[in-house]
């Protein structure tokens, strides 16, 4: 499969508070949200970012749809870089890339019907002649999200949605300018159990129908499997280890990697009884000044005096990429 | 498993709205052992919370208890006064609930709030207090110094922890915690289910877990009940329910969680949603959305039938038509 976006060393930094006295002296300070991220993404994959709050991995997303202005690193897409592509022409863009958002509650505006949500980007880019044309785009998104029949949908307010059916309209929303990459940011994590394997297949169907490829952002280790083909485990703005999601899963080499999966819930009790979780301290430190060396070597249970010195390299080791000292 | 702590009888709670009465709980019976932790799982608006709220007698005001008995030891909490349910709150029974870790004072330190049980309820000196503060501290595994501290200075994982702190503070022989773990990340969220098993083991209390998520059912619970659309319509220990369930929606359910073992492979997904508890379908509340539903389920509601020891279904394809 051929490359469609390549992220290389991808910085985005947020200025932090200095007191007075630190900034007469010109001292700077920043929450390194995201900190030197390389991956690759393949055309037709689903890429899926995986971490802890706080890890970086919605902010390494937005930065990659230039909705957050990156500090430095690129972005290659089909040979461009976007990261330089002037403000300006940044709507060609936005029509190849699209996001759905986490809270179908929170991303659709309760003032507009579900024909005005999805129509508003076909106006905003002139692609439509008439208002035939419109409405029968509109309505082939809304019978490809499996909201049938369309014209029962189309008046319809938010309000008037189940969560499901509104996550259904946002994904309709993404779809309706026919991108080729989808950022899809923990879009199950509001909706209840039983809708959550509705959406997840819908978007699996989707990939298919659109050609389309995917960067899922999720915390839940087991959706990653589900959905993905490559997986990119984050800890505090740094990508630690990245490969296919399958190996990864069976065989972490990361430290961080393997405390993670160790304390994955597993919904088998029988299993759940024989898994070893392997221990570990205290919470991910403050992103704002980091300790010097590997960022997990703090809590890492297997640290040694190399790690506290010395930040290790995202480097090549038997077919995935891994950022430690110790493999 | 020793006596029951908790029985529920047949308990039926509406809640009065302007568009009628919503039927969050419809004739749900059920009991929790000694030191049994027992798992509550179903989707939001399954009625969970409401028989939570119910033990508690803390049903807003539109709540109604219609029917039923609820048993703590020997005692129906149903019959009992707001002042006699004082001296069974905390004492008996204590709740964790749903987000409580975001709603401590945050101008008050986190020993004081635990202490302010102790000396309000129970007259106790605020120096003793404060020691029992630091016991339960180094009980639930936070340092016993830190009682002095303010909720800001302590992580999402360590104020969960001193919620469950304060929850054990009058030694209640149950504890209900809602969703303790939902806003957690991973590696919190797997210390904070070992912390309520340790209790259980160190402490003997039992425990109700109410949750969406079976993983968490799975990591924890002896026992679990899936509720859908207000009713109870599986419950069975935990091996069982997960290796043979027998009610559609809890097949259904248990195939909604990938999981990070066993084969990878494209689970099917179950259609439509949940019904509206104003106005739910006649017969089996999930035959809109059962694959197997046939005549009977769209006219009679399915009583919970025997499948196998301590386990039990309410469906018609099990019997009892």
């Amino acid at each position: 499969m051929e490359t469609l976006l390549k992220v290389e060393d991808l910085r985005v930094w947020f200025p932090a508070r200095v007191s007075f006295i630190e900034s007469l002296r010109g001292k700077k300070r920043y929450v390194k949200a995201v900190d030197g991220v390389s991956f690759e993404v393949k055309r037709g994959s689903v890429v899926c970012l995986v971490g802890e709050s706080g890890s970086g991995k919605t902010t390494t997303a937005r930065a990659i749809l230039r909705l957050v202005e990156p500090t430095g690193g690129k972005v290659i897409y089909e040979g461009k870089n976007i990261l330089e592509i002037p403000k300006k022409e940044l709507r060609k863009w936005r029509k190849e890339a699209q996001i759905i958002f986490q809270d179908p509650y929170e991303s659709l505006d309760p003032r507009m019907t579900v024909y005005d949500t999805l129509s508003e980007p076909l106006r905003v880019n002139k692609l439509i002649g008439s208002e035939e044309e419109e409405r029968e785009l509109v309505s082939k998104v809304l019978e490809d999200v499996r909201l049938v029949p369309p014209e029962e949908f189309m008046g319809r307010f938010p309000h008037e949605l189940s969560g499901g059916q509104r996550q259904r309209v946002a994904i309709a929303r993404a779809l309706i300018l026919n991108p080729k990459f989808i950022v899809a940011d923990e879009p199950v994590s509001m909706l209840d159990a039983s809708i959550r394997t509705q959406i997840l297949n819908l978007m699996m169907d989707l990939r298919d129908m659109y050609g389309l490829t995917y960067l899922y952002i999720t915390h839940d280790l087991a959706q990653a499997r589900y959905m993905g083909s490559d997986i990119v485990v984050m800890y505090l703005g740094k990508a630690v280890e990245v490969g296919s999601v399958e190996e990864v899963i069976r065989e972490p080499m990361h430290p961080y990697t393997k405390v993670l999966i160790s304390h994955v819930p597993v919904p088998d009790p029988k299993v759940a009884a024989t898994r070893k979780k392997i221990e570990i301290k205290g919470e991910p430190p403050s992103p704002i000044d980091l300790p010097p060396g590997c960022r997990f070597g703090p809590r890492c249970p297997f640290a040694k005096e190399i790690c506290f010195k010395e930040e290790p390299e995202l480097r090549w080791v038997n077919g995935r990429m891994v950022a430690c000292h110790l493999v | 498993m020793g006596r029951d702590v908790l029985r529920i009888e047949d308990l039926v709670v509406h809640y009065e709205t302007m568009a009628g009465p919503v039927k969050a709980v419809n004739h749900v019976s059920f009991s929790i052992g000694e030191g049994e932790i027992f798992g509550l799982a179903g989707e939001s608006g399954c009625g969970k919370t409401t028989i939570a709220l119910s033990i508690m007698k803390l049903l807003p005001y539109n709540g109604k208890i219609l029917s039923g008995r609820i048993l703590l030891g020997d005692v129906d909490v149903v019959l009992l006064t707001e002042e006699e349910m004082m001296e069974v709150r905390w004492k008996k029974v204590s709740m964790v609930f749903q987000g409580a870790m975001n709603a401590l004072n945050p101008v008050l330190r986190v020993g004081d709030q635990i202490a302010e049980v102790l000396v309000e309820k129970e007259g106790w000196s605020k120096e003793r207090a404060l020691e029992r503060a630091k016991e339960l501290f180094s009980l639930v595994g936070i340092d016993p110094s830190r009682v002095y501290d303010y909720p800001h200075e302590f992580s999402g994982g360590m104020r969960q922890r001193a919620i469950i702190a304060m929850a054990l503070v009058l030694n209640p022989q149950l504890v209900i915690a809602d969703e303790p773990v939902t806003a957690l990340d991973v590696v919190v969220q797997s210390k904070i289910l070992d912390l309520l098993k340790r209790l259980r083991d160190e402490l003997g209390i039992s425990v109700m877990m109410i949750t969406h998520d079976l993983s968490v059912i799975a990591e924890t619970s002896d026992r679990v009940g899936i509720m859908y659309a207000g009713r109870l319509v599986e419950h069975a220990r935990a091996e069982d329910l997960f290796g043979e369930p027998a009610h559609p929606y809890t097949k259904a359910l248990i195939n909604a969680f990938p999981s990070i073992v066993g084969e990878r492979k494209r689970f099917e997904a179950i259609r439509g949603d949940p019904p509206n508890l104003l106005n739910p379908p006649p017969g089996c509340p999930f035959h809109p959305r059962c694959p197997y539903a046939m005549d009977v389920c769209r006219e009679k509601v399915p009583k919970l039938v025997k499948v196998g020891e301590e386990h039990e279904a309410a469906c018609f394809l099990i019997g009892g038509a």
